[in-house]
């Protein structure tokens, strides 16, 4: 049993790339000639992935996806890195007399029924252009809803070139109930062709006529959606895995 | 007398509509709004790549917005369109949510624009809603078109329009419309103007001067140009 943090940062114009680094300098790289980061010191877990925004609303933005056992891991983790001196200094000296980033979203997601993990593969990473995809489901009818993303609309989008990275639902966060997938396509010509023909695909439409027919509604409403790119160090890996250093 | 406005019209498109839509504005609409009085509109598009998805979005240009209240009133009050529109709805409706704004072009744009004669720009498009201080939006109006978006025209975008929102939600806001030849070149471009010397030491500059930023957040848009309406340069008609 698992659960999934992920944190959404809006950093002020012009400190992107400072951003990316400064969460390398603490999760990834050798704190202080040590042999850990600073991220490992505290036990916090690498990033599963951490992103840079491409298009959608609010950027620049960040964007990183953590798996805790528990709750009270996380707490227990977190808490005494954001109390640290290291992490107090560390910051100052990297924010330089401004703050770099504005406001933080901290949602956190159960996998969602609707995530069909790749079974017999050893995971590897997954690099290229990735999409989120926050889906409205319609309350009381999460089950139809989490069936038909299974089988017809993720299951048509790795036909169409894209891996399906992660499903999720929203435990804690805004406009619930929802759902968010995380595709990886190889460029952004593949993507947008992909979405272009699953508007089109006949059992998406035959979906989307039944829900019309029987509840005079959608059960499943895409809402929102944007492009990332993982960082240099973020990359994601099959299934969400996590990272082992092998290949980064 | 200001005789120049241009109106933003994006929207969100119903799943699965979009070819029905196109169908609609390239085909079925022309005739409708010539009729009404309404501009051929000077670039429609479409996107499925941002907060709108599907996006479809289109602009128009006016002289006078009180004759864009009365063209639009006579078109929306037309049996012909209301039929036209149940007709080709069929039964639900193609569009889910309208964002719709009207713009004035941005004194910088002017020495932005692009020379010689006005030709279809195609590529890869970017419509990006930059939120501004509301102190200060000289500065920054002046920051965009001497230092911002010279640099990103420096790394190969070309400047479609540059606008302030005069209507519309999320004021202070520019609105920006850049054309680029594909996703590699814009990235490259996005990678290199978040790291630029000469950026960051601007940004720094105005923190010292003005004590807070002059830009916010921006909403970014990546549009494809609809065959039957590409953008010409400037956005000339």
């Amino acid at each position: 049993m698992s659960i999934f943090e992920y944190r959404f940062y809006d950093v002020m114009p012009g400190r992107l790339g400072e951003e990316v680094q400064r969460m390398y300098d603490v999760a990834i790289a050798p704190w202080e000639n040590g042999p850990k980061s600073l991220f490992d010191r505290f036990g916090i877990p690498r990033p599963l992935v951490a992103w840079t925004g491409v298009a959608g609303r609010r950027q620049p933005v960040f964007g990183y996806l953590l798996e805790w056992e528990s709750l009270a891991a996380r707490d227990a983790a977190f808490l005494p890195f954001w109390m640290s001196r290291e992490w107090a200094e560390f910051s100052a000296k990297t924010d330089d007399g401004r703050q770099m980033v504005e406001r933080i979203d901290t949602l956190l997601l159960s996998p969602s029924m609707a995530w069909k993990k790749k079974k017999g593969i050893l995971p590897k990473a997954v690099g290229g252009l990735h999409e989120m995809r926050c889906y409205q489901v319609e309350a009381g009818h999460s089950a139809e809803a989490m069936d038909y993303l299974a089988q017809i609309e993720l299951q048509q989008m790795e036909v169409l070139g894209g891996e399906v990275l992660g499903v999720f639902d929203v435990v804690i966060g805004p406009d619930m109930p929802m759902v968010i997938s995380f595709i990886a396509w190889p460029d952004f010509a593949t993507q947008q062709g992909a979405a272009r023909r699953l508007e089109a695909e006949p059992r998406v439409k035959a979906a989307r006529e039944s829900w019309h027919q029987h509840y005079g509604r959608p059960l499943i409403r895409h809402v929102e959606q944007s492009l990332l790119r993982p960082t240099f160090y973020g990359k994601a890996r099959t299934n969400f895995a996590a990272p082992n250093g092998d290949d980064a | 007398m200001i005789d120049d406005y241009y109106e933003l019209r994006i929207y969100q498109c119903a799943p699965g509509r979009l070819p029905d839509l196109h169908h609609r504005m390239g085909y079925e609409i022309p005739p409708l709004f010539e009729s009404h009085g309404i501009p051929t509109p000077l670039a429609y598009w479409e996107g499925y790549a941002g907060p709108y998805n599907p996006l479809y979005c289109y602009i128009l240009r006016w002289p006078d917005l009180d004759e864009r209240m009365r063209a639009f009133g006579k078109f929306y009050s037309d049996p012909l369109w209301a039929a036209q529109r149940d007709a080709s709805d069929c039964g639900s409706s193609m569009v889910e949510r309208i964002d719709l704004s009207i713009l004035r072009p941005a004194p910088c744009w002017e020495k932005l624009k692009v020379k010689g004669e006005p030709r279809p720009v195609g590529g890869l498009h970017e419509l990006r809603l930059q939120t501004l201080s509301t102190r200060n939006m000289g500065d920054a109006y002046q920051a965009l078109g001497e230092v911002d978006l010279p640099y990103l025209r420096d790394q190969g975008a070309e400047i479609l329009g540059v606008f302030t929102k005069w209507y519309g939600a999320g004021t202070p806001q520019a609105v920006i419309l850049l054309a680029w030849e594909g996703m590699e070149q814009r990235e490259a471009a996005m990678q290199a103007y978040d790291g630029a010397p000469e950026i960051i030491a601007k940004r720094q500059a105005e923190q010292t001067q003005f004590g807070e930023p002059l830009f916010g957040r921006s909403d970014v848009h990546l549009m494809i140009p609809a065959p039957y309406g590409v953008a010409k340069s400037n956005l000339s008609a």
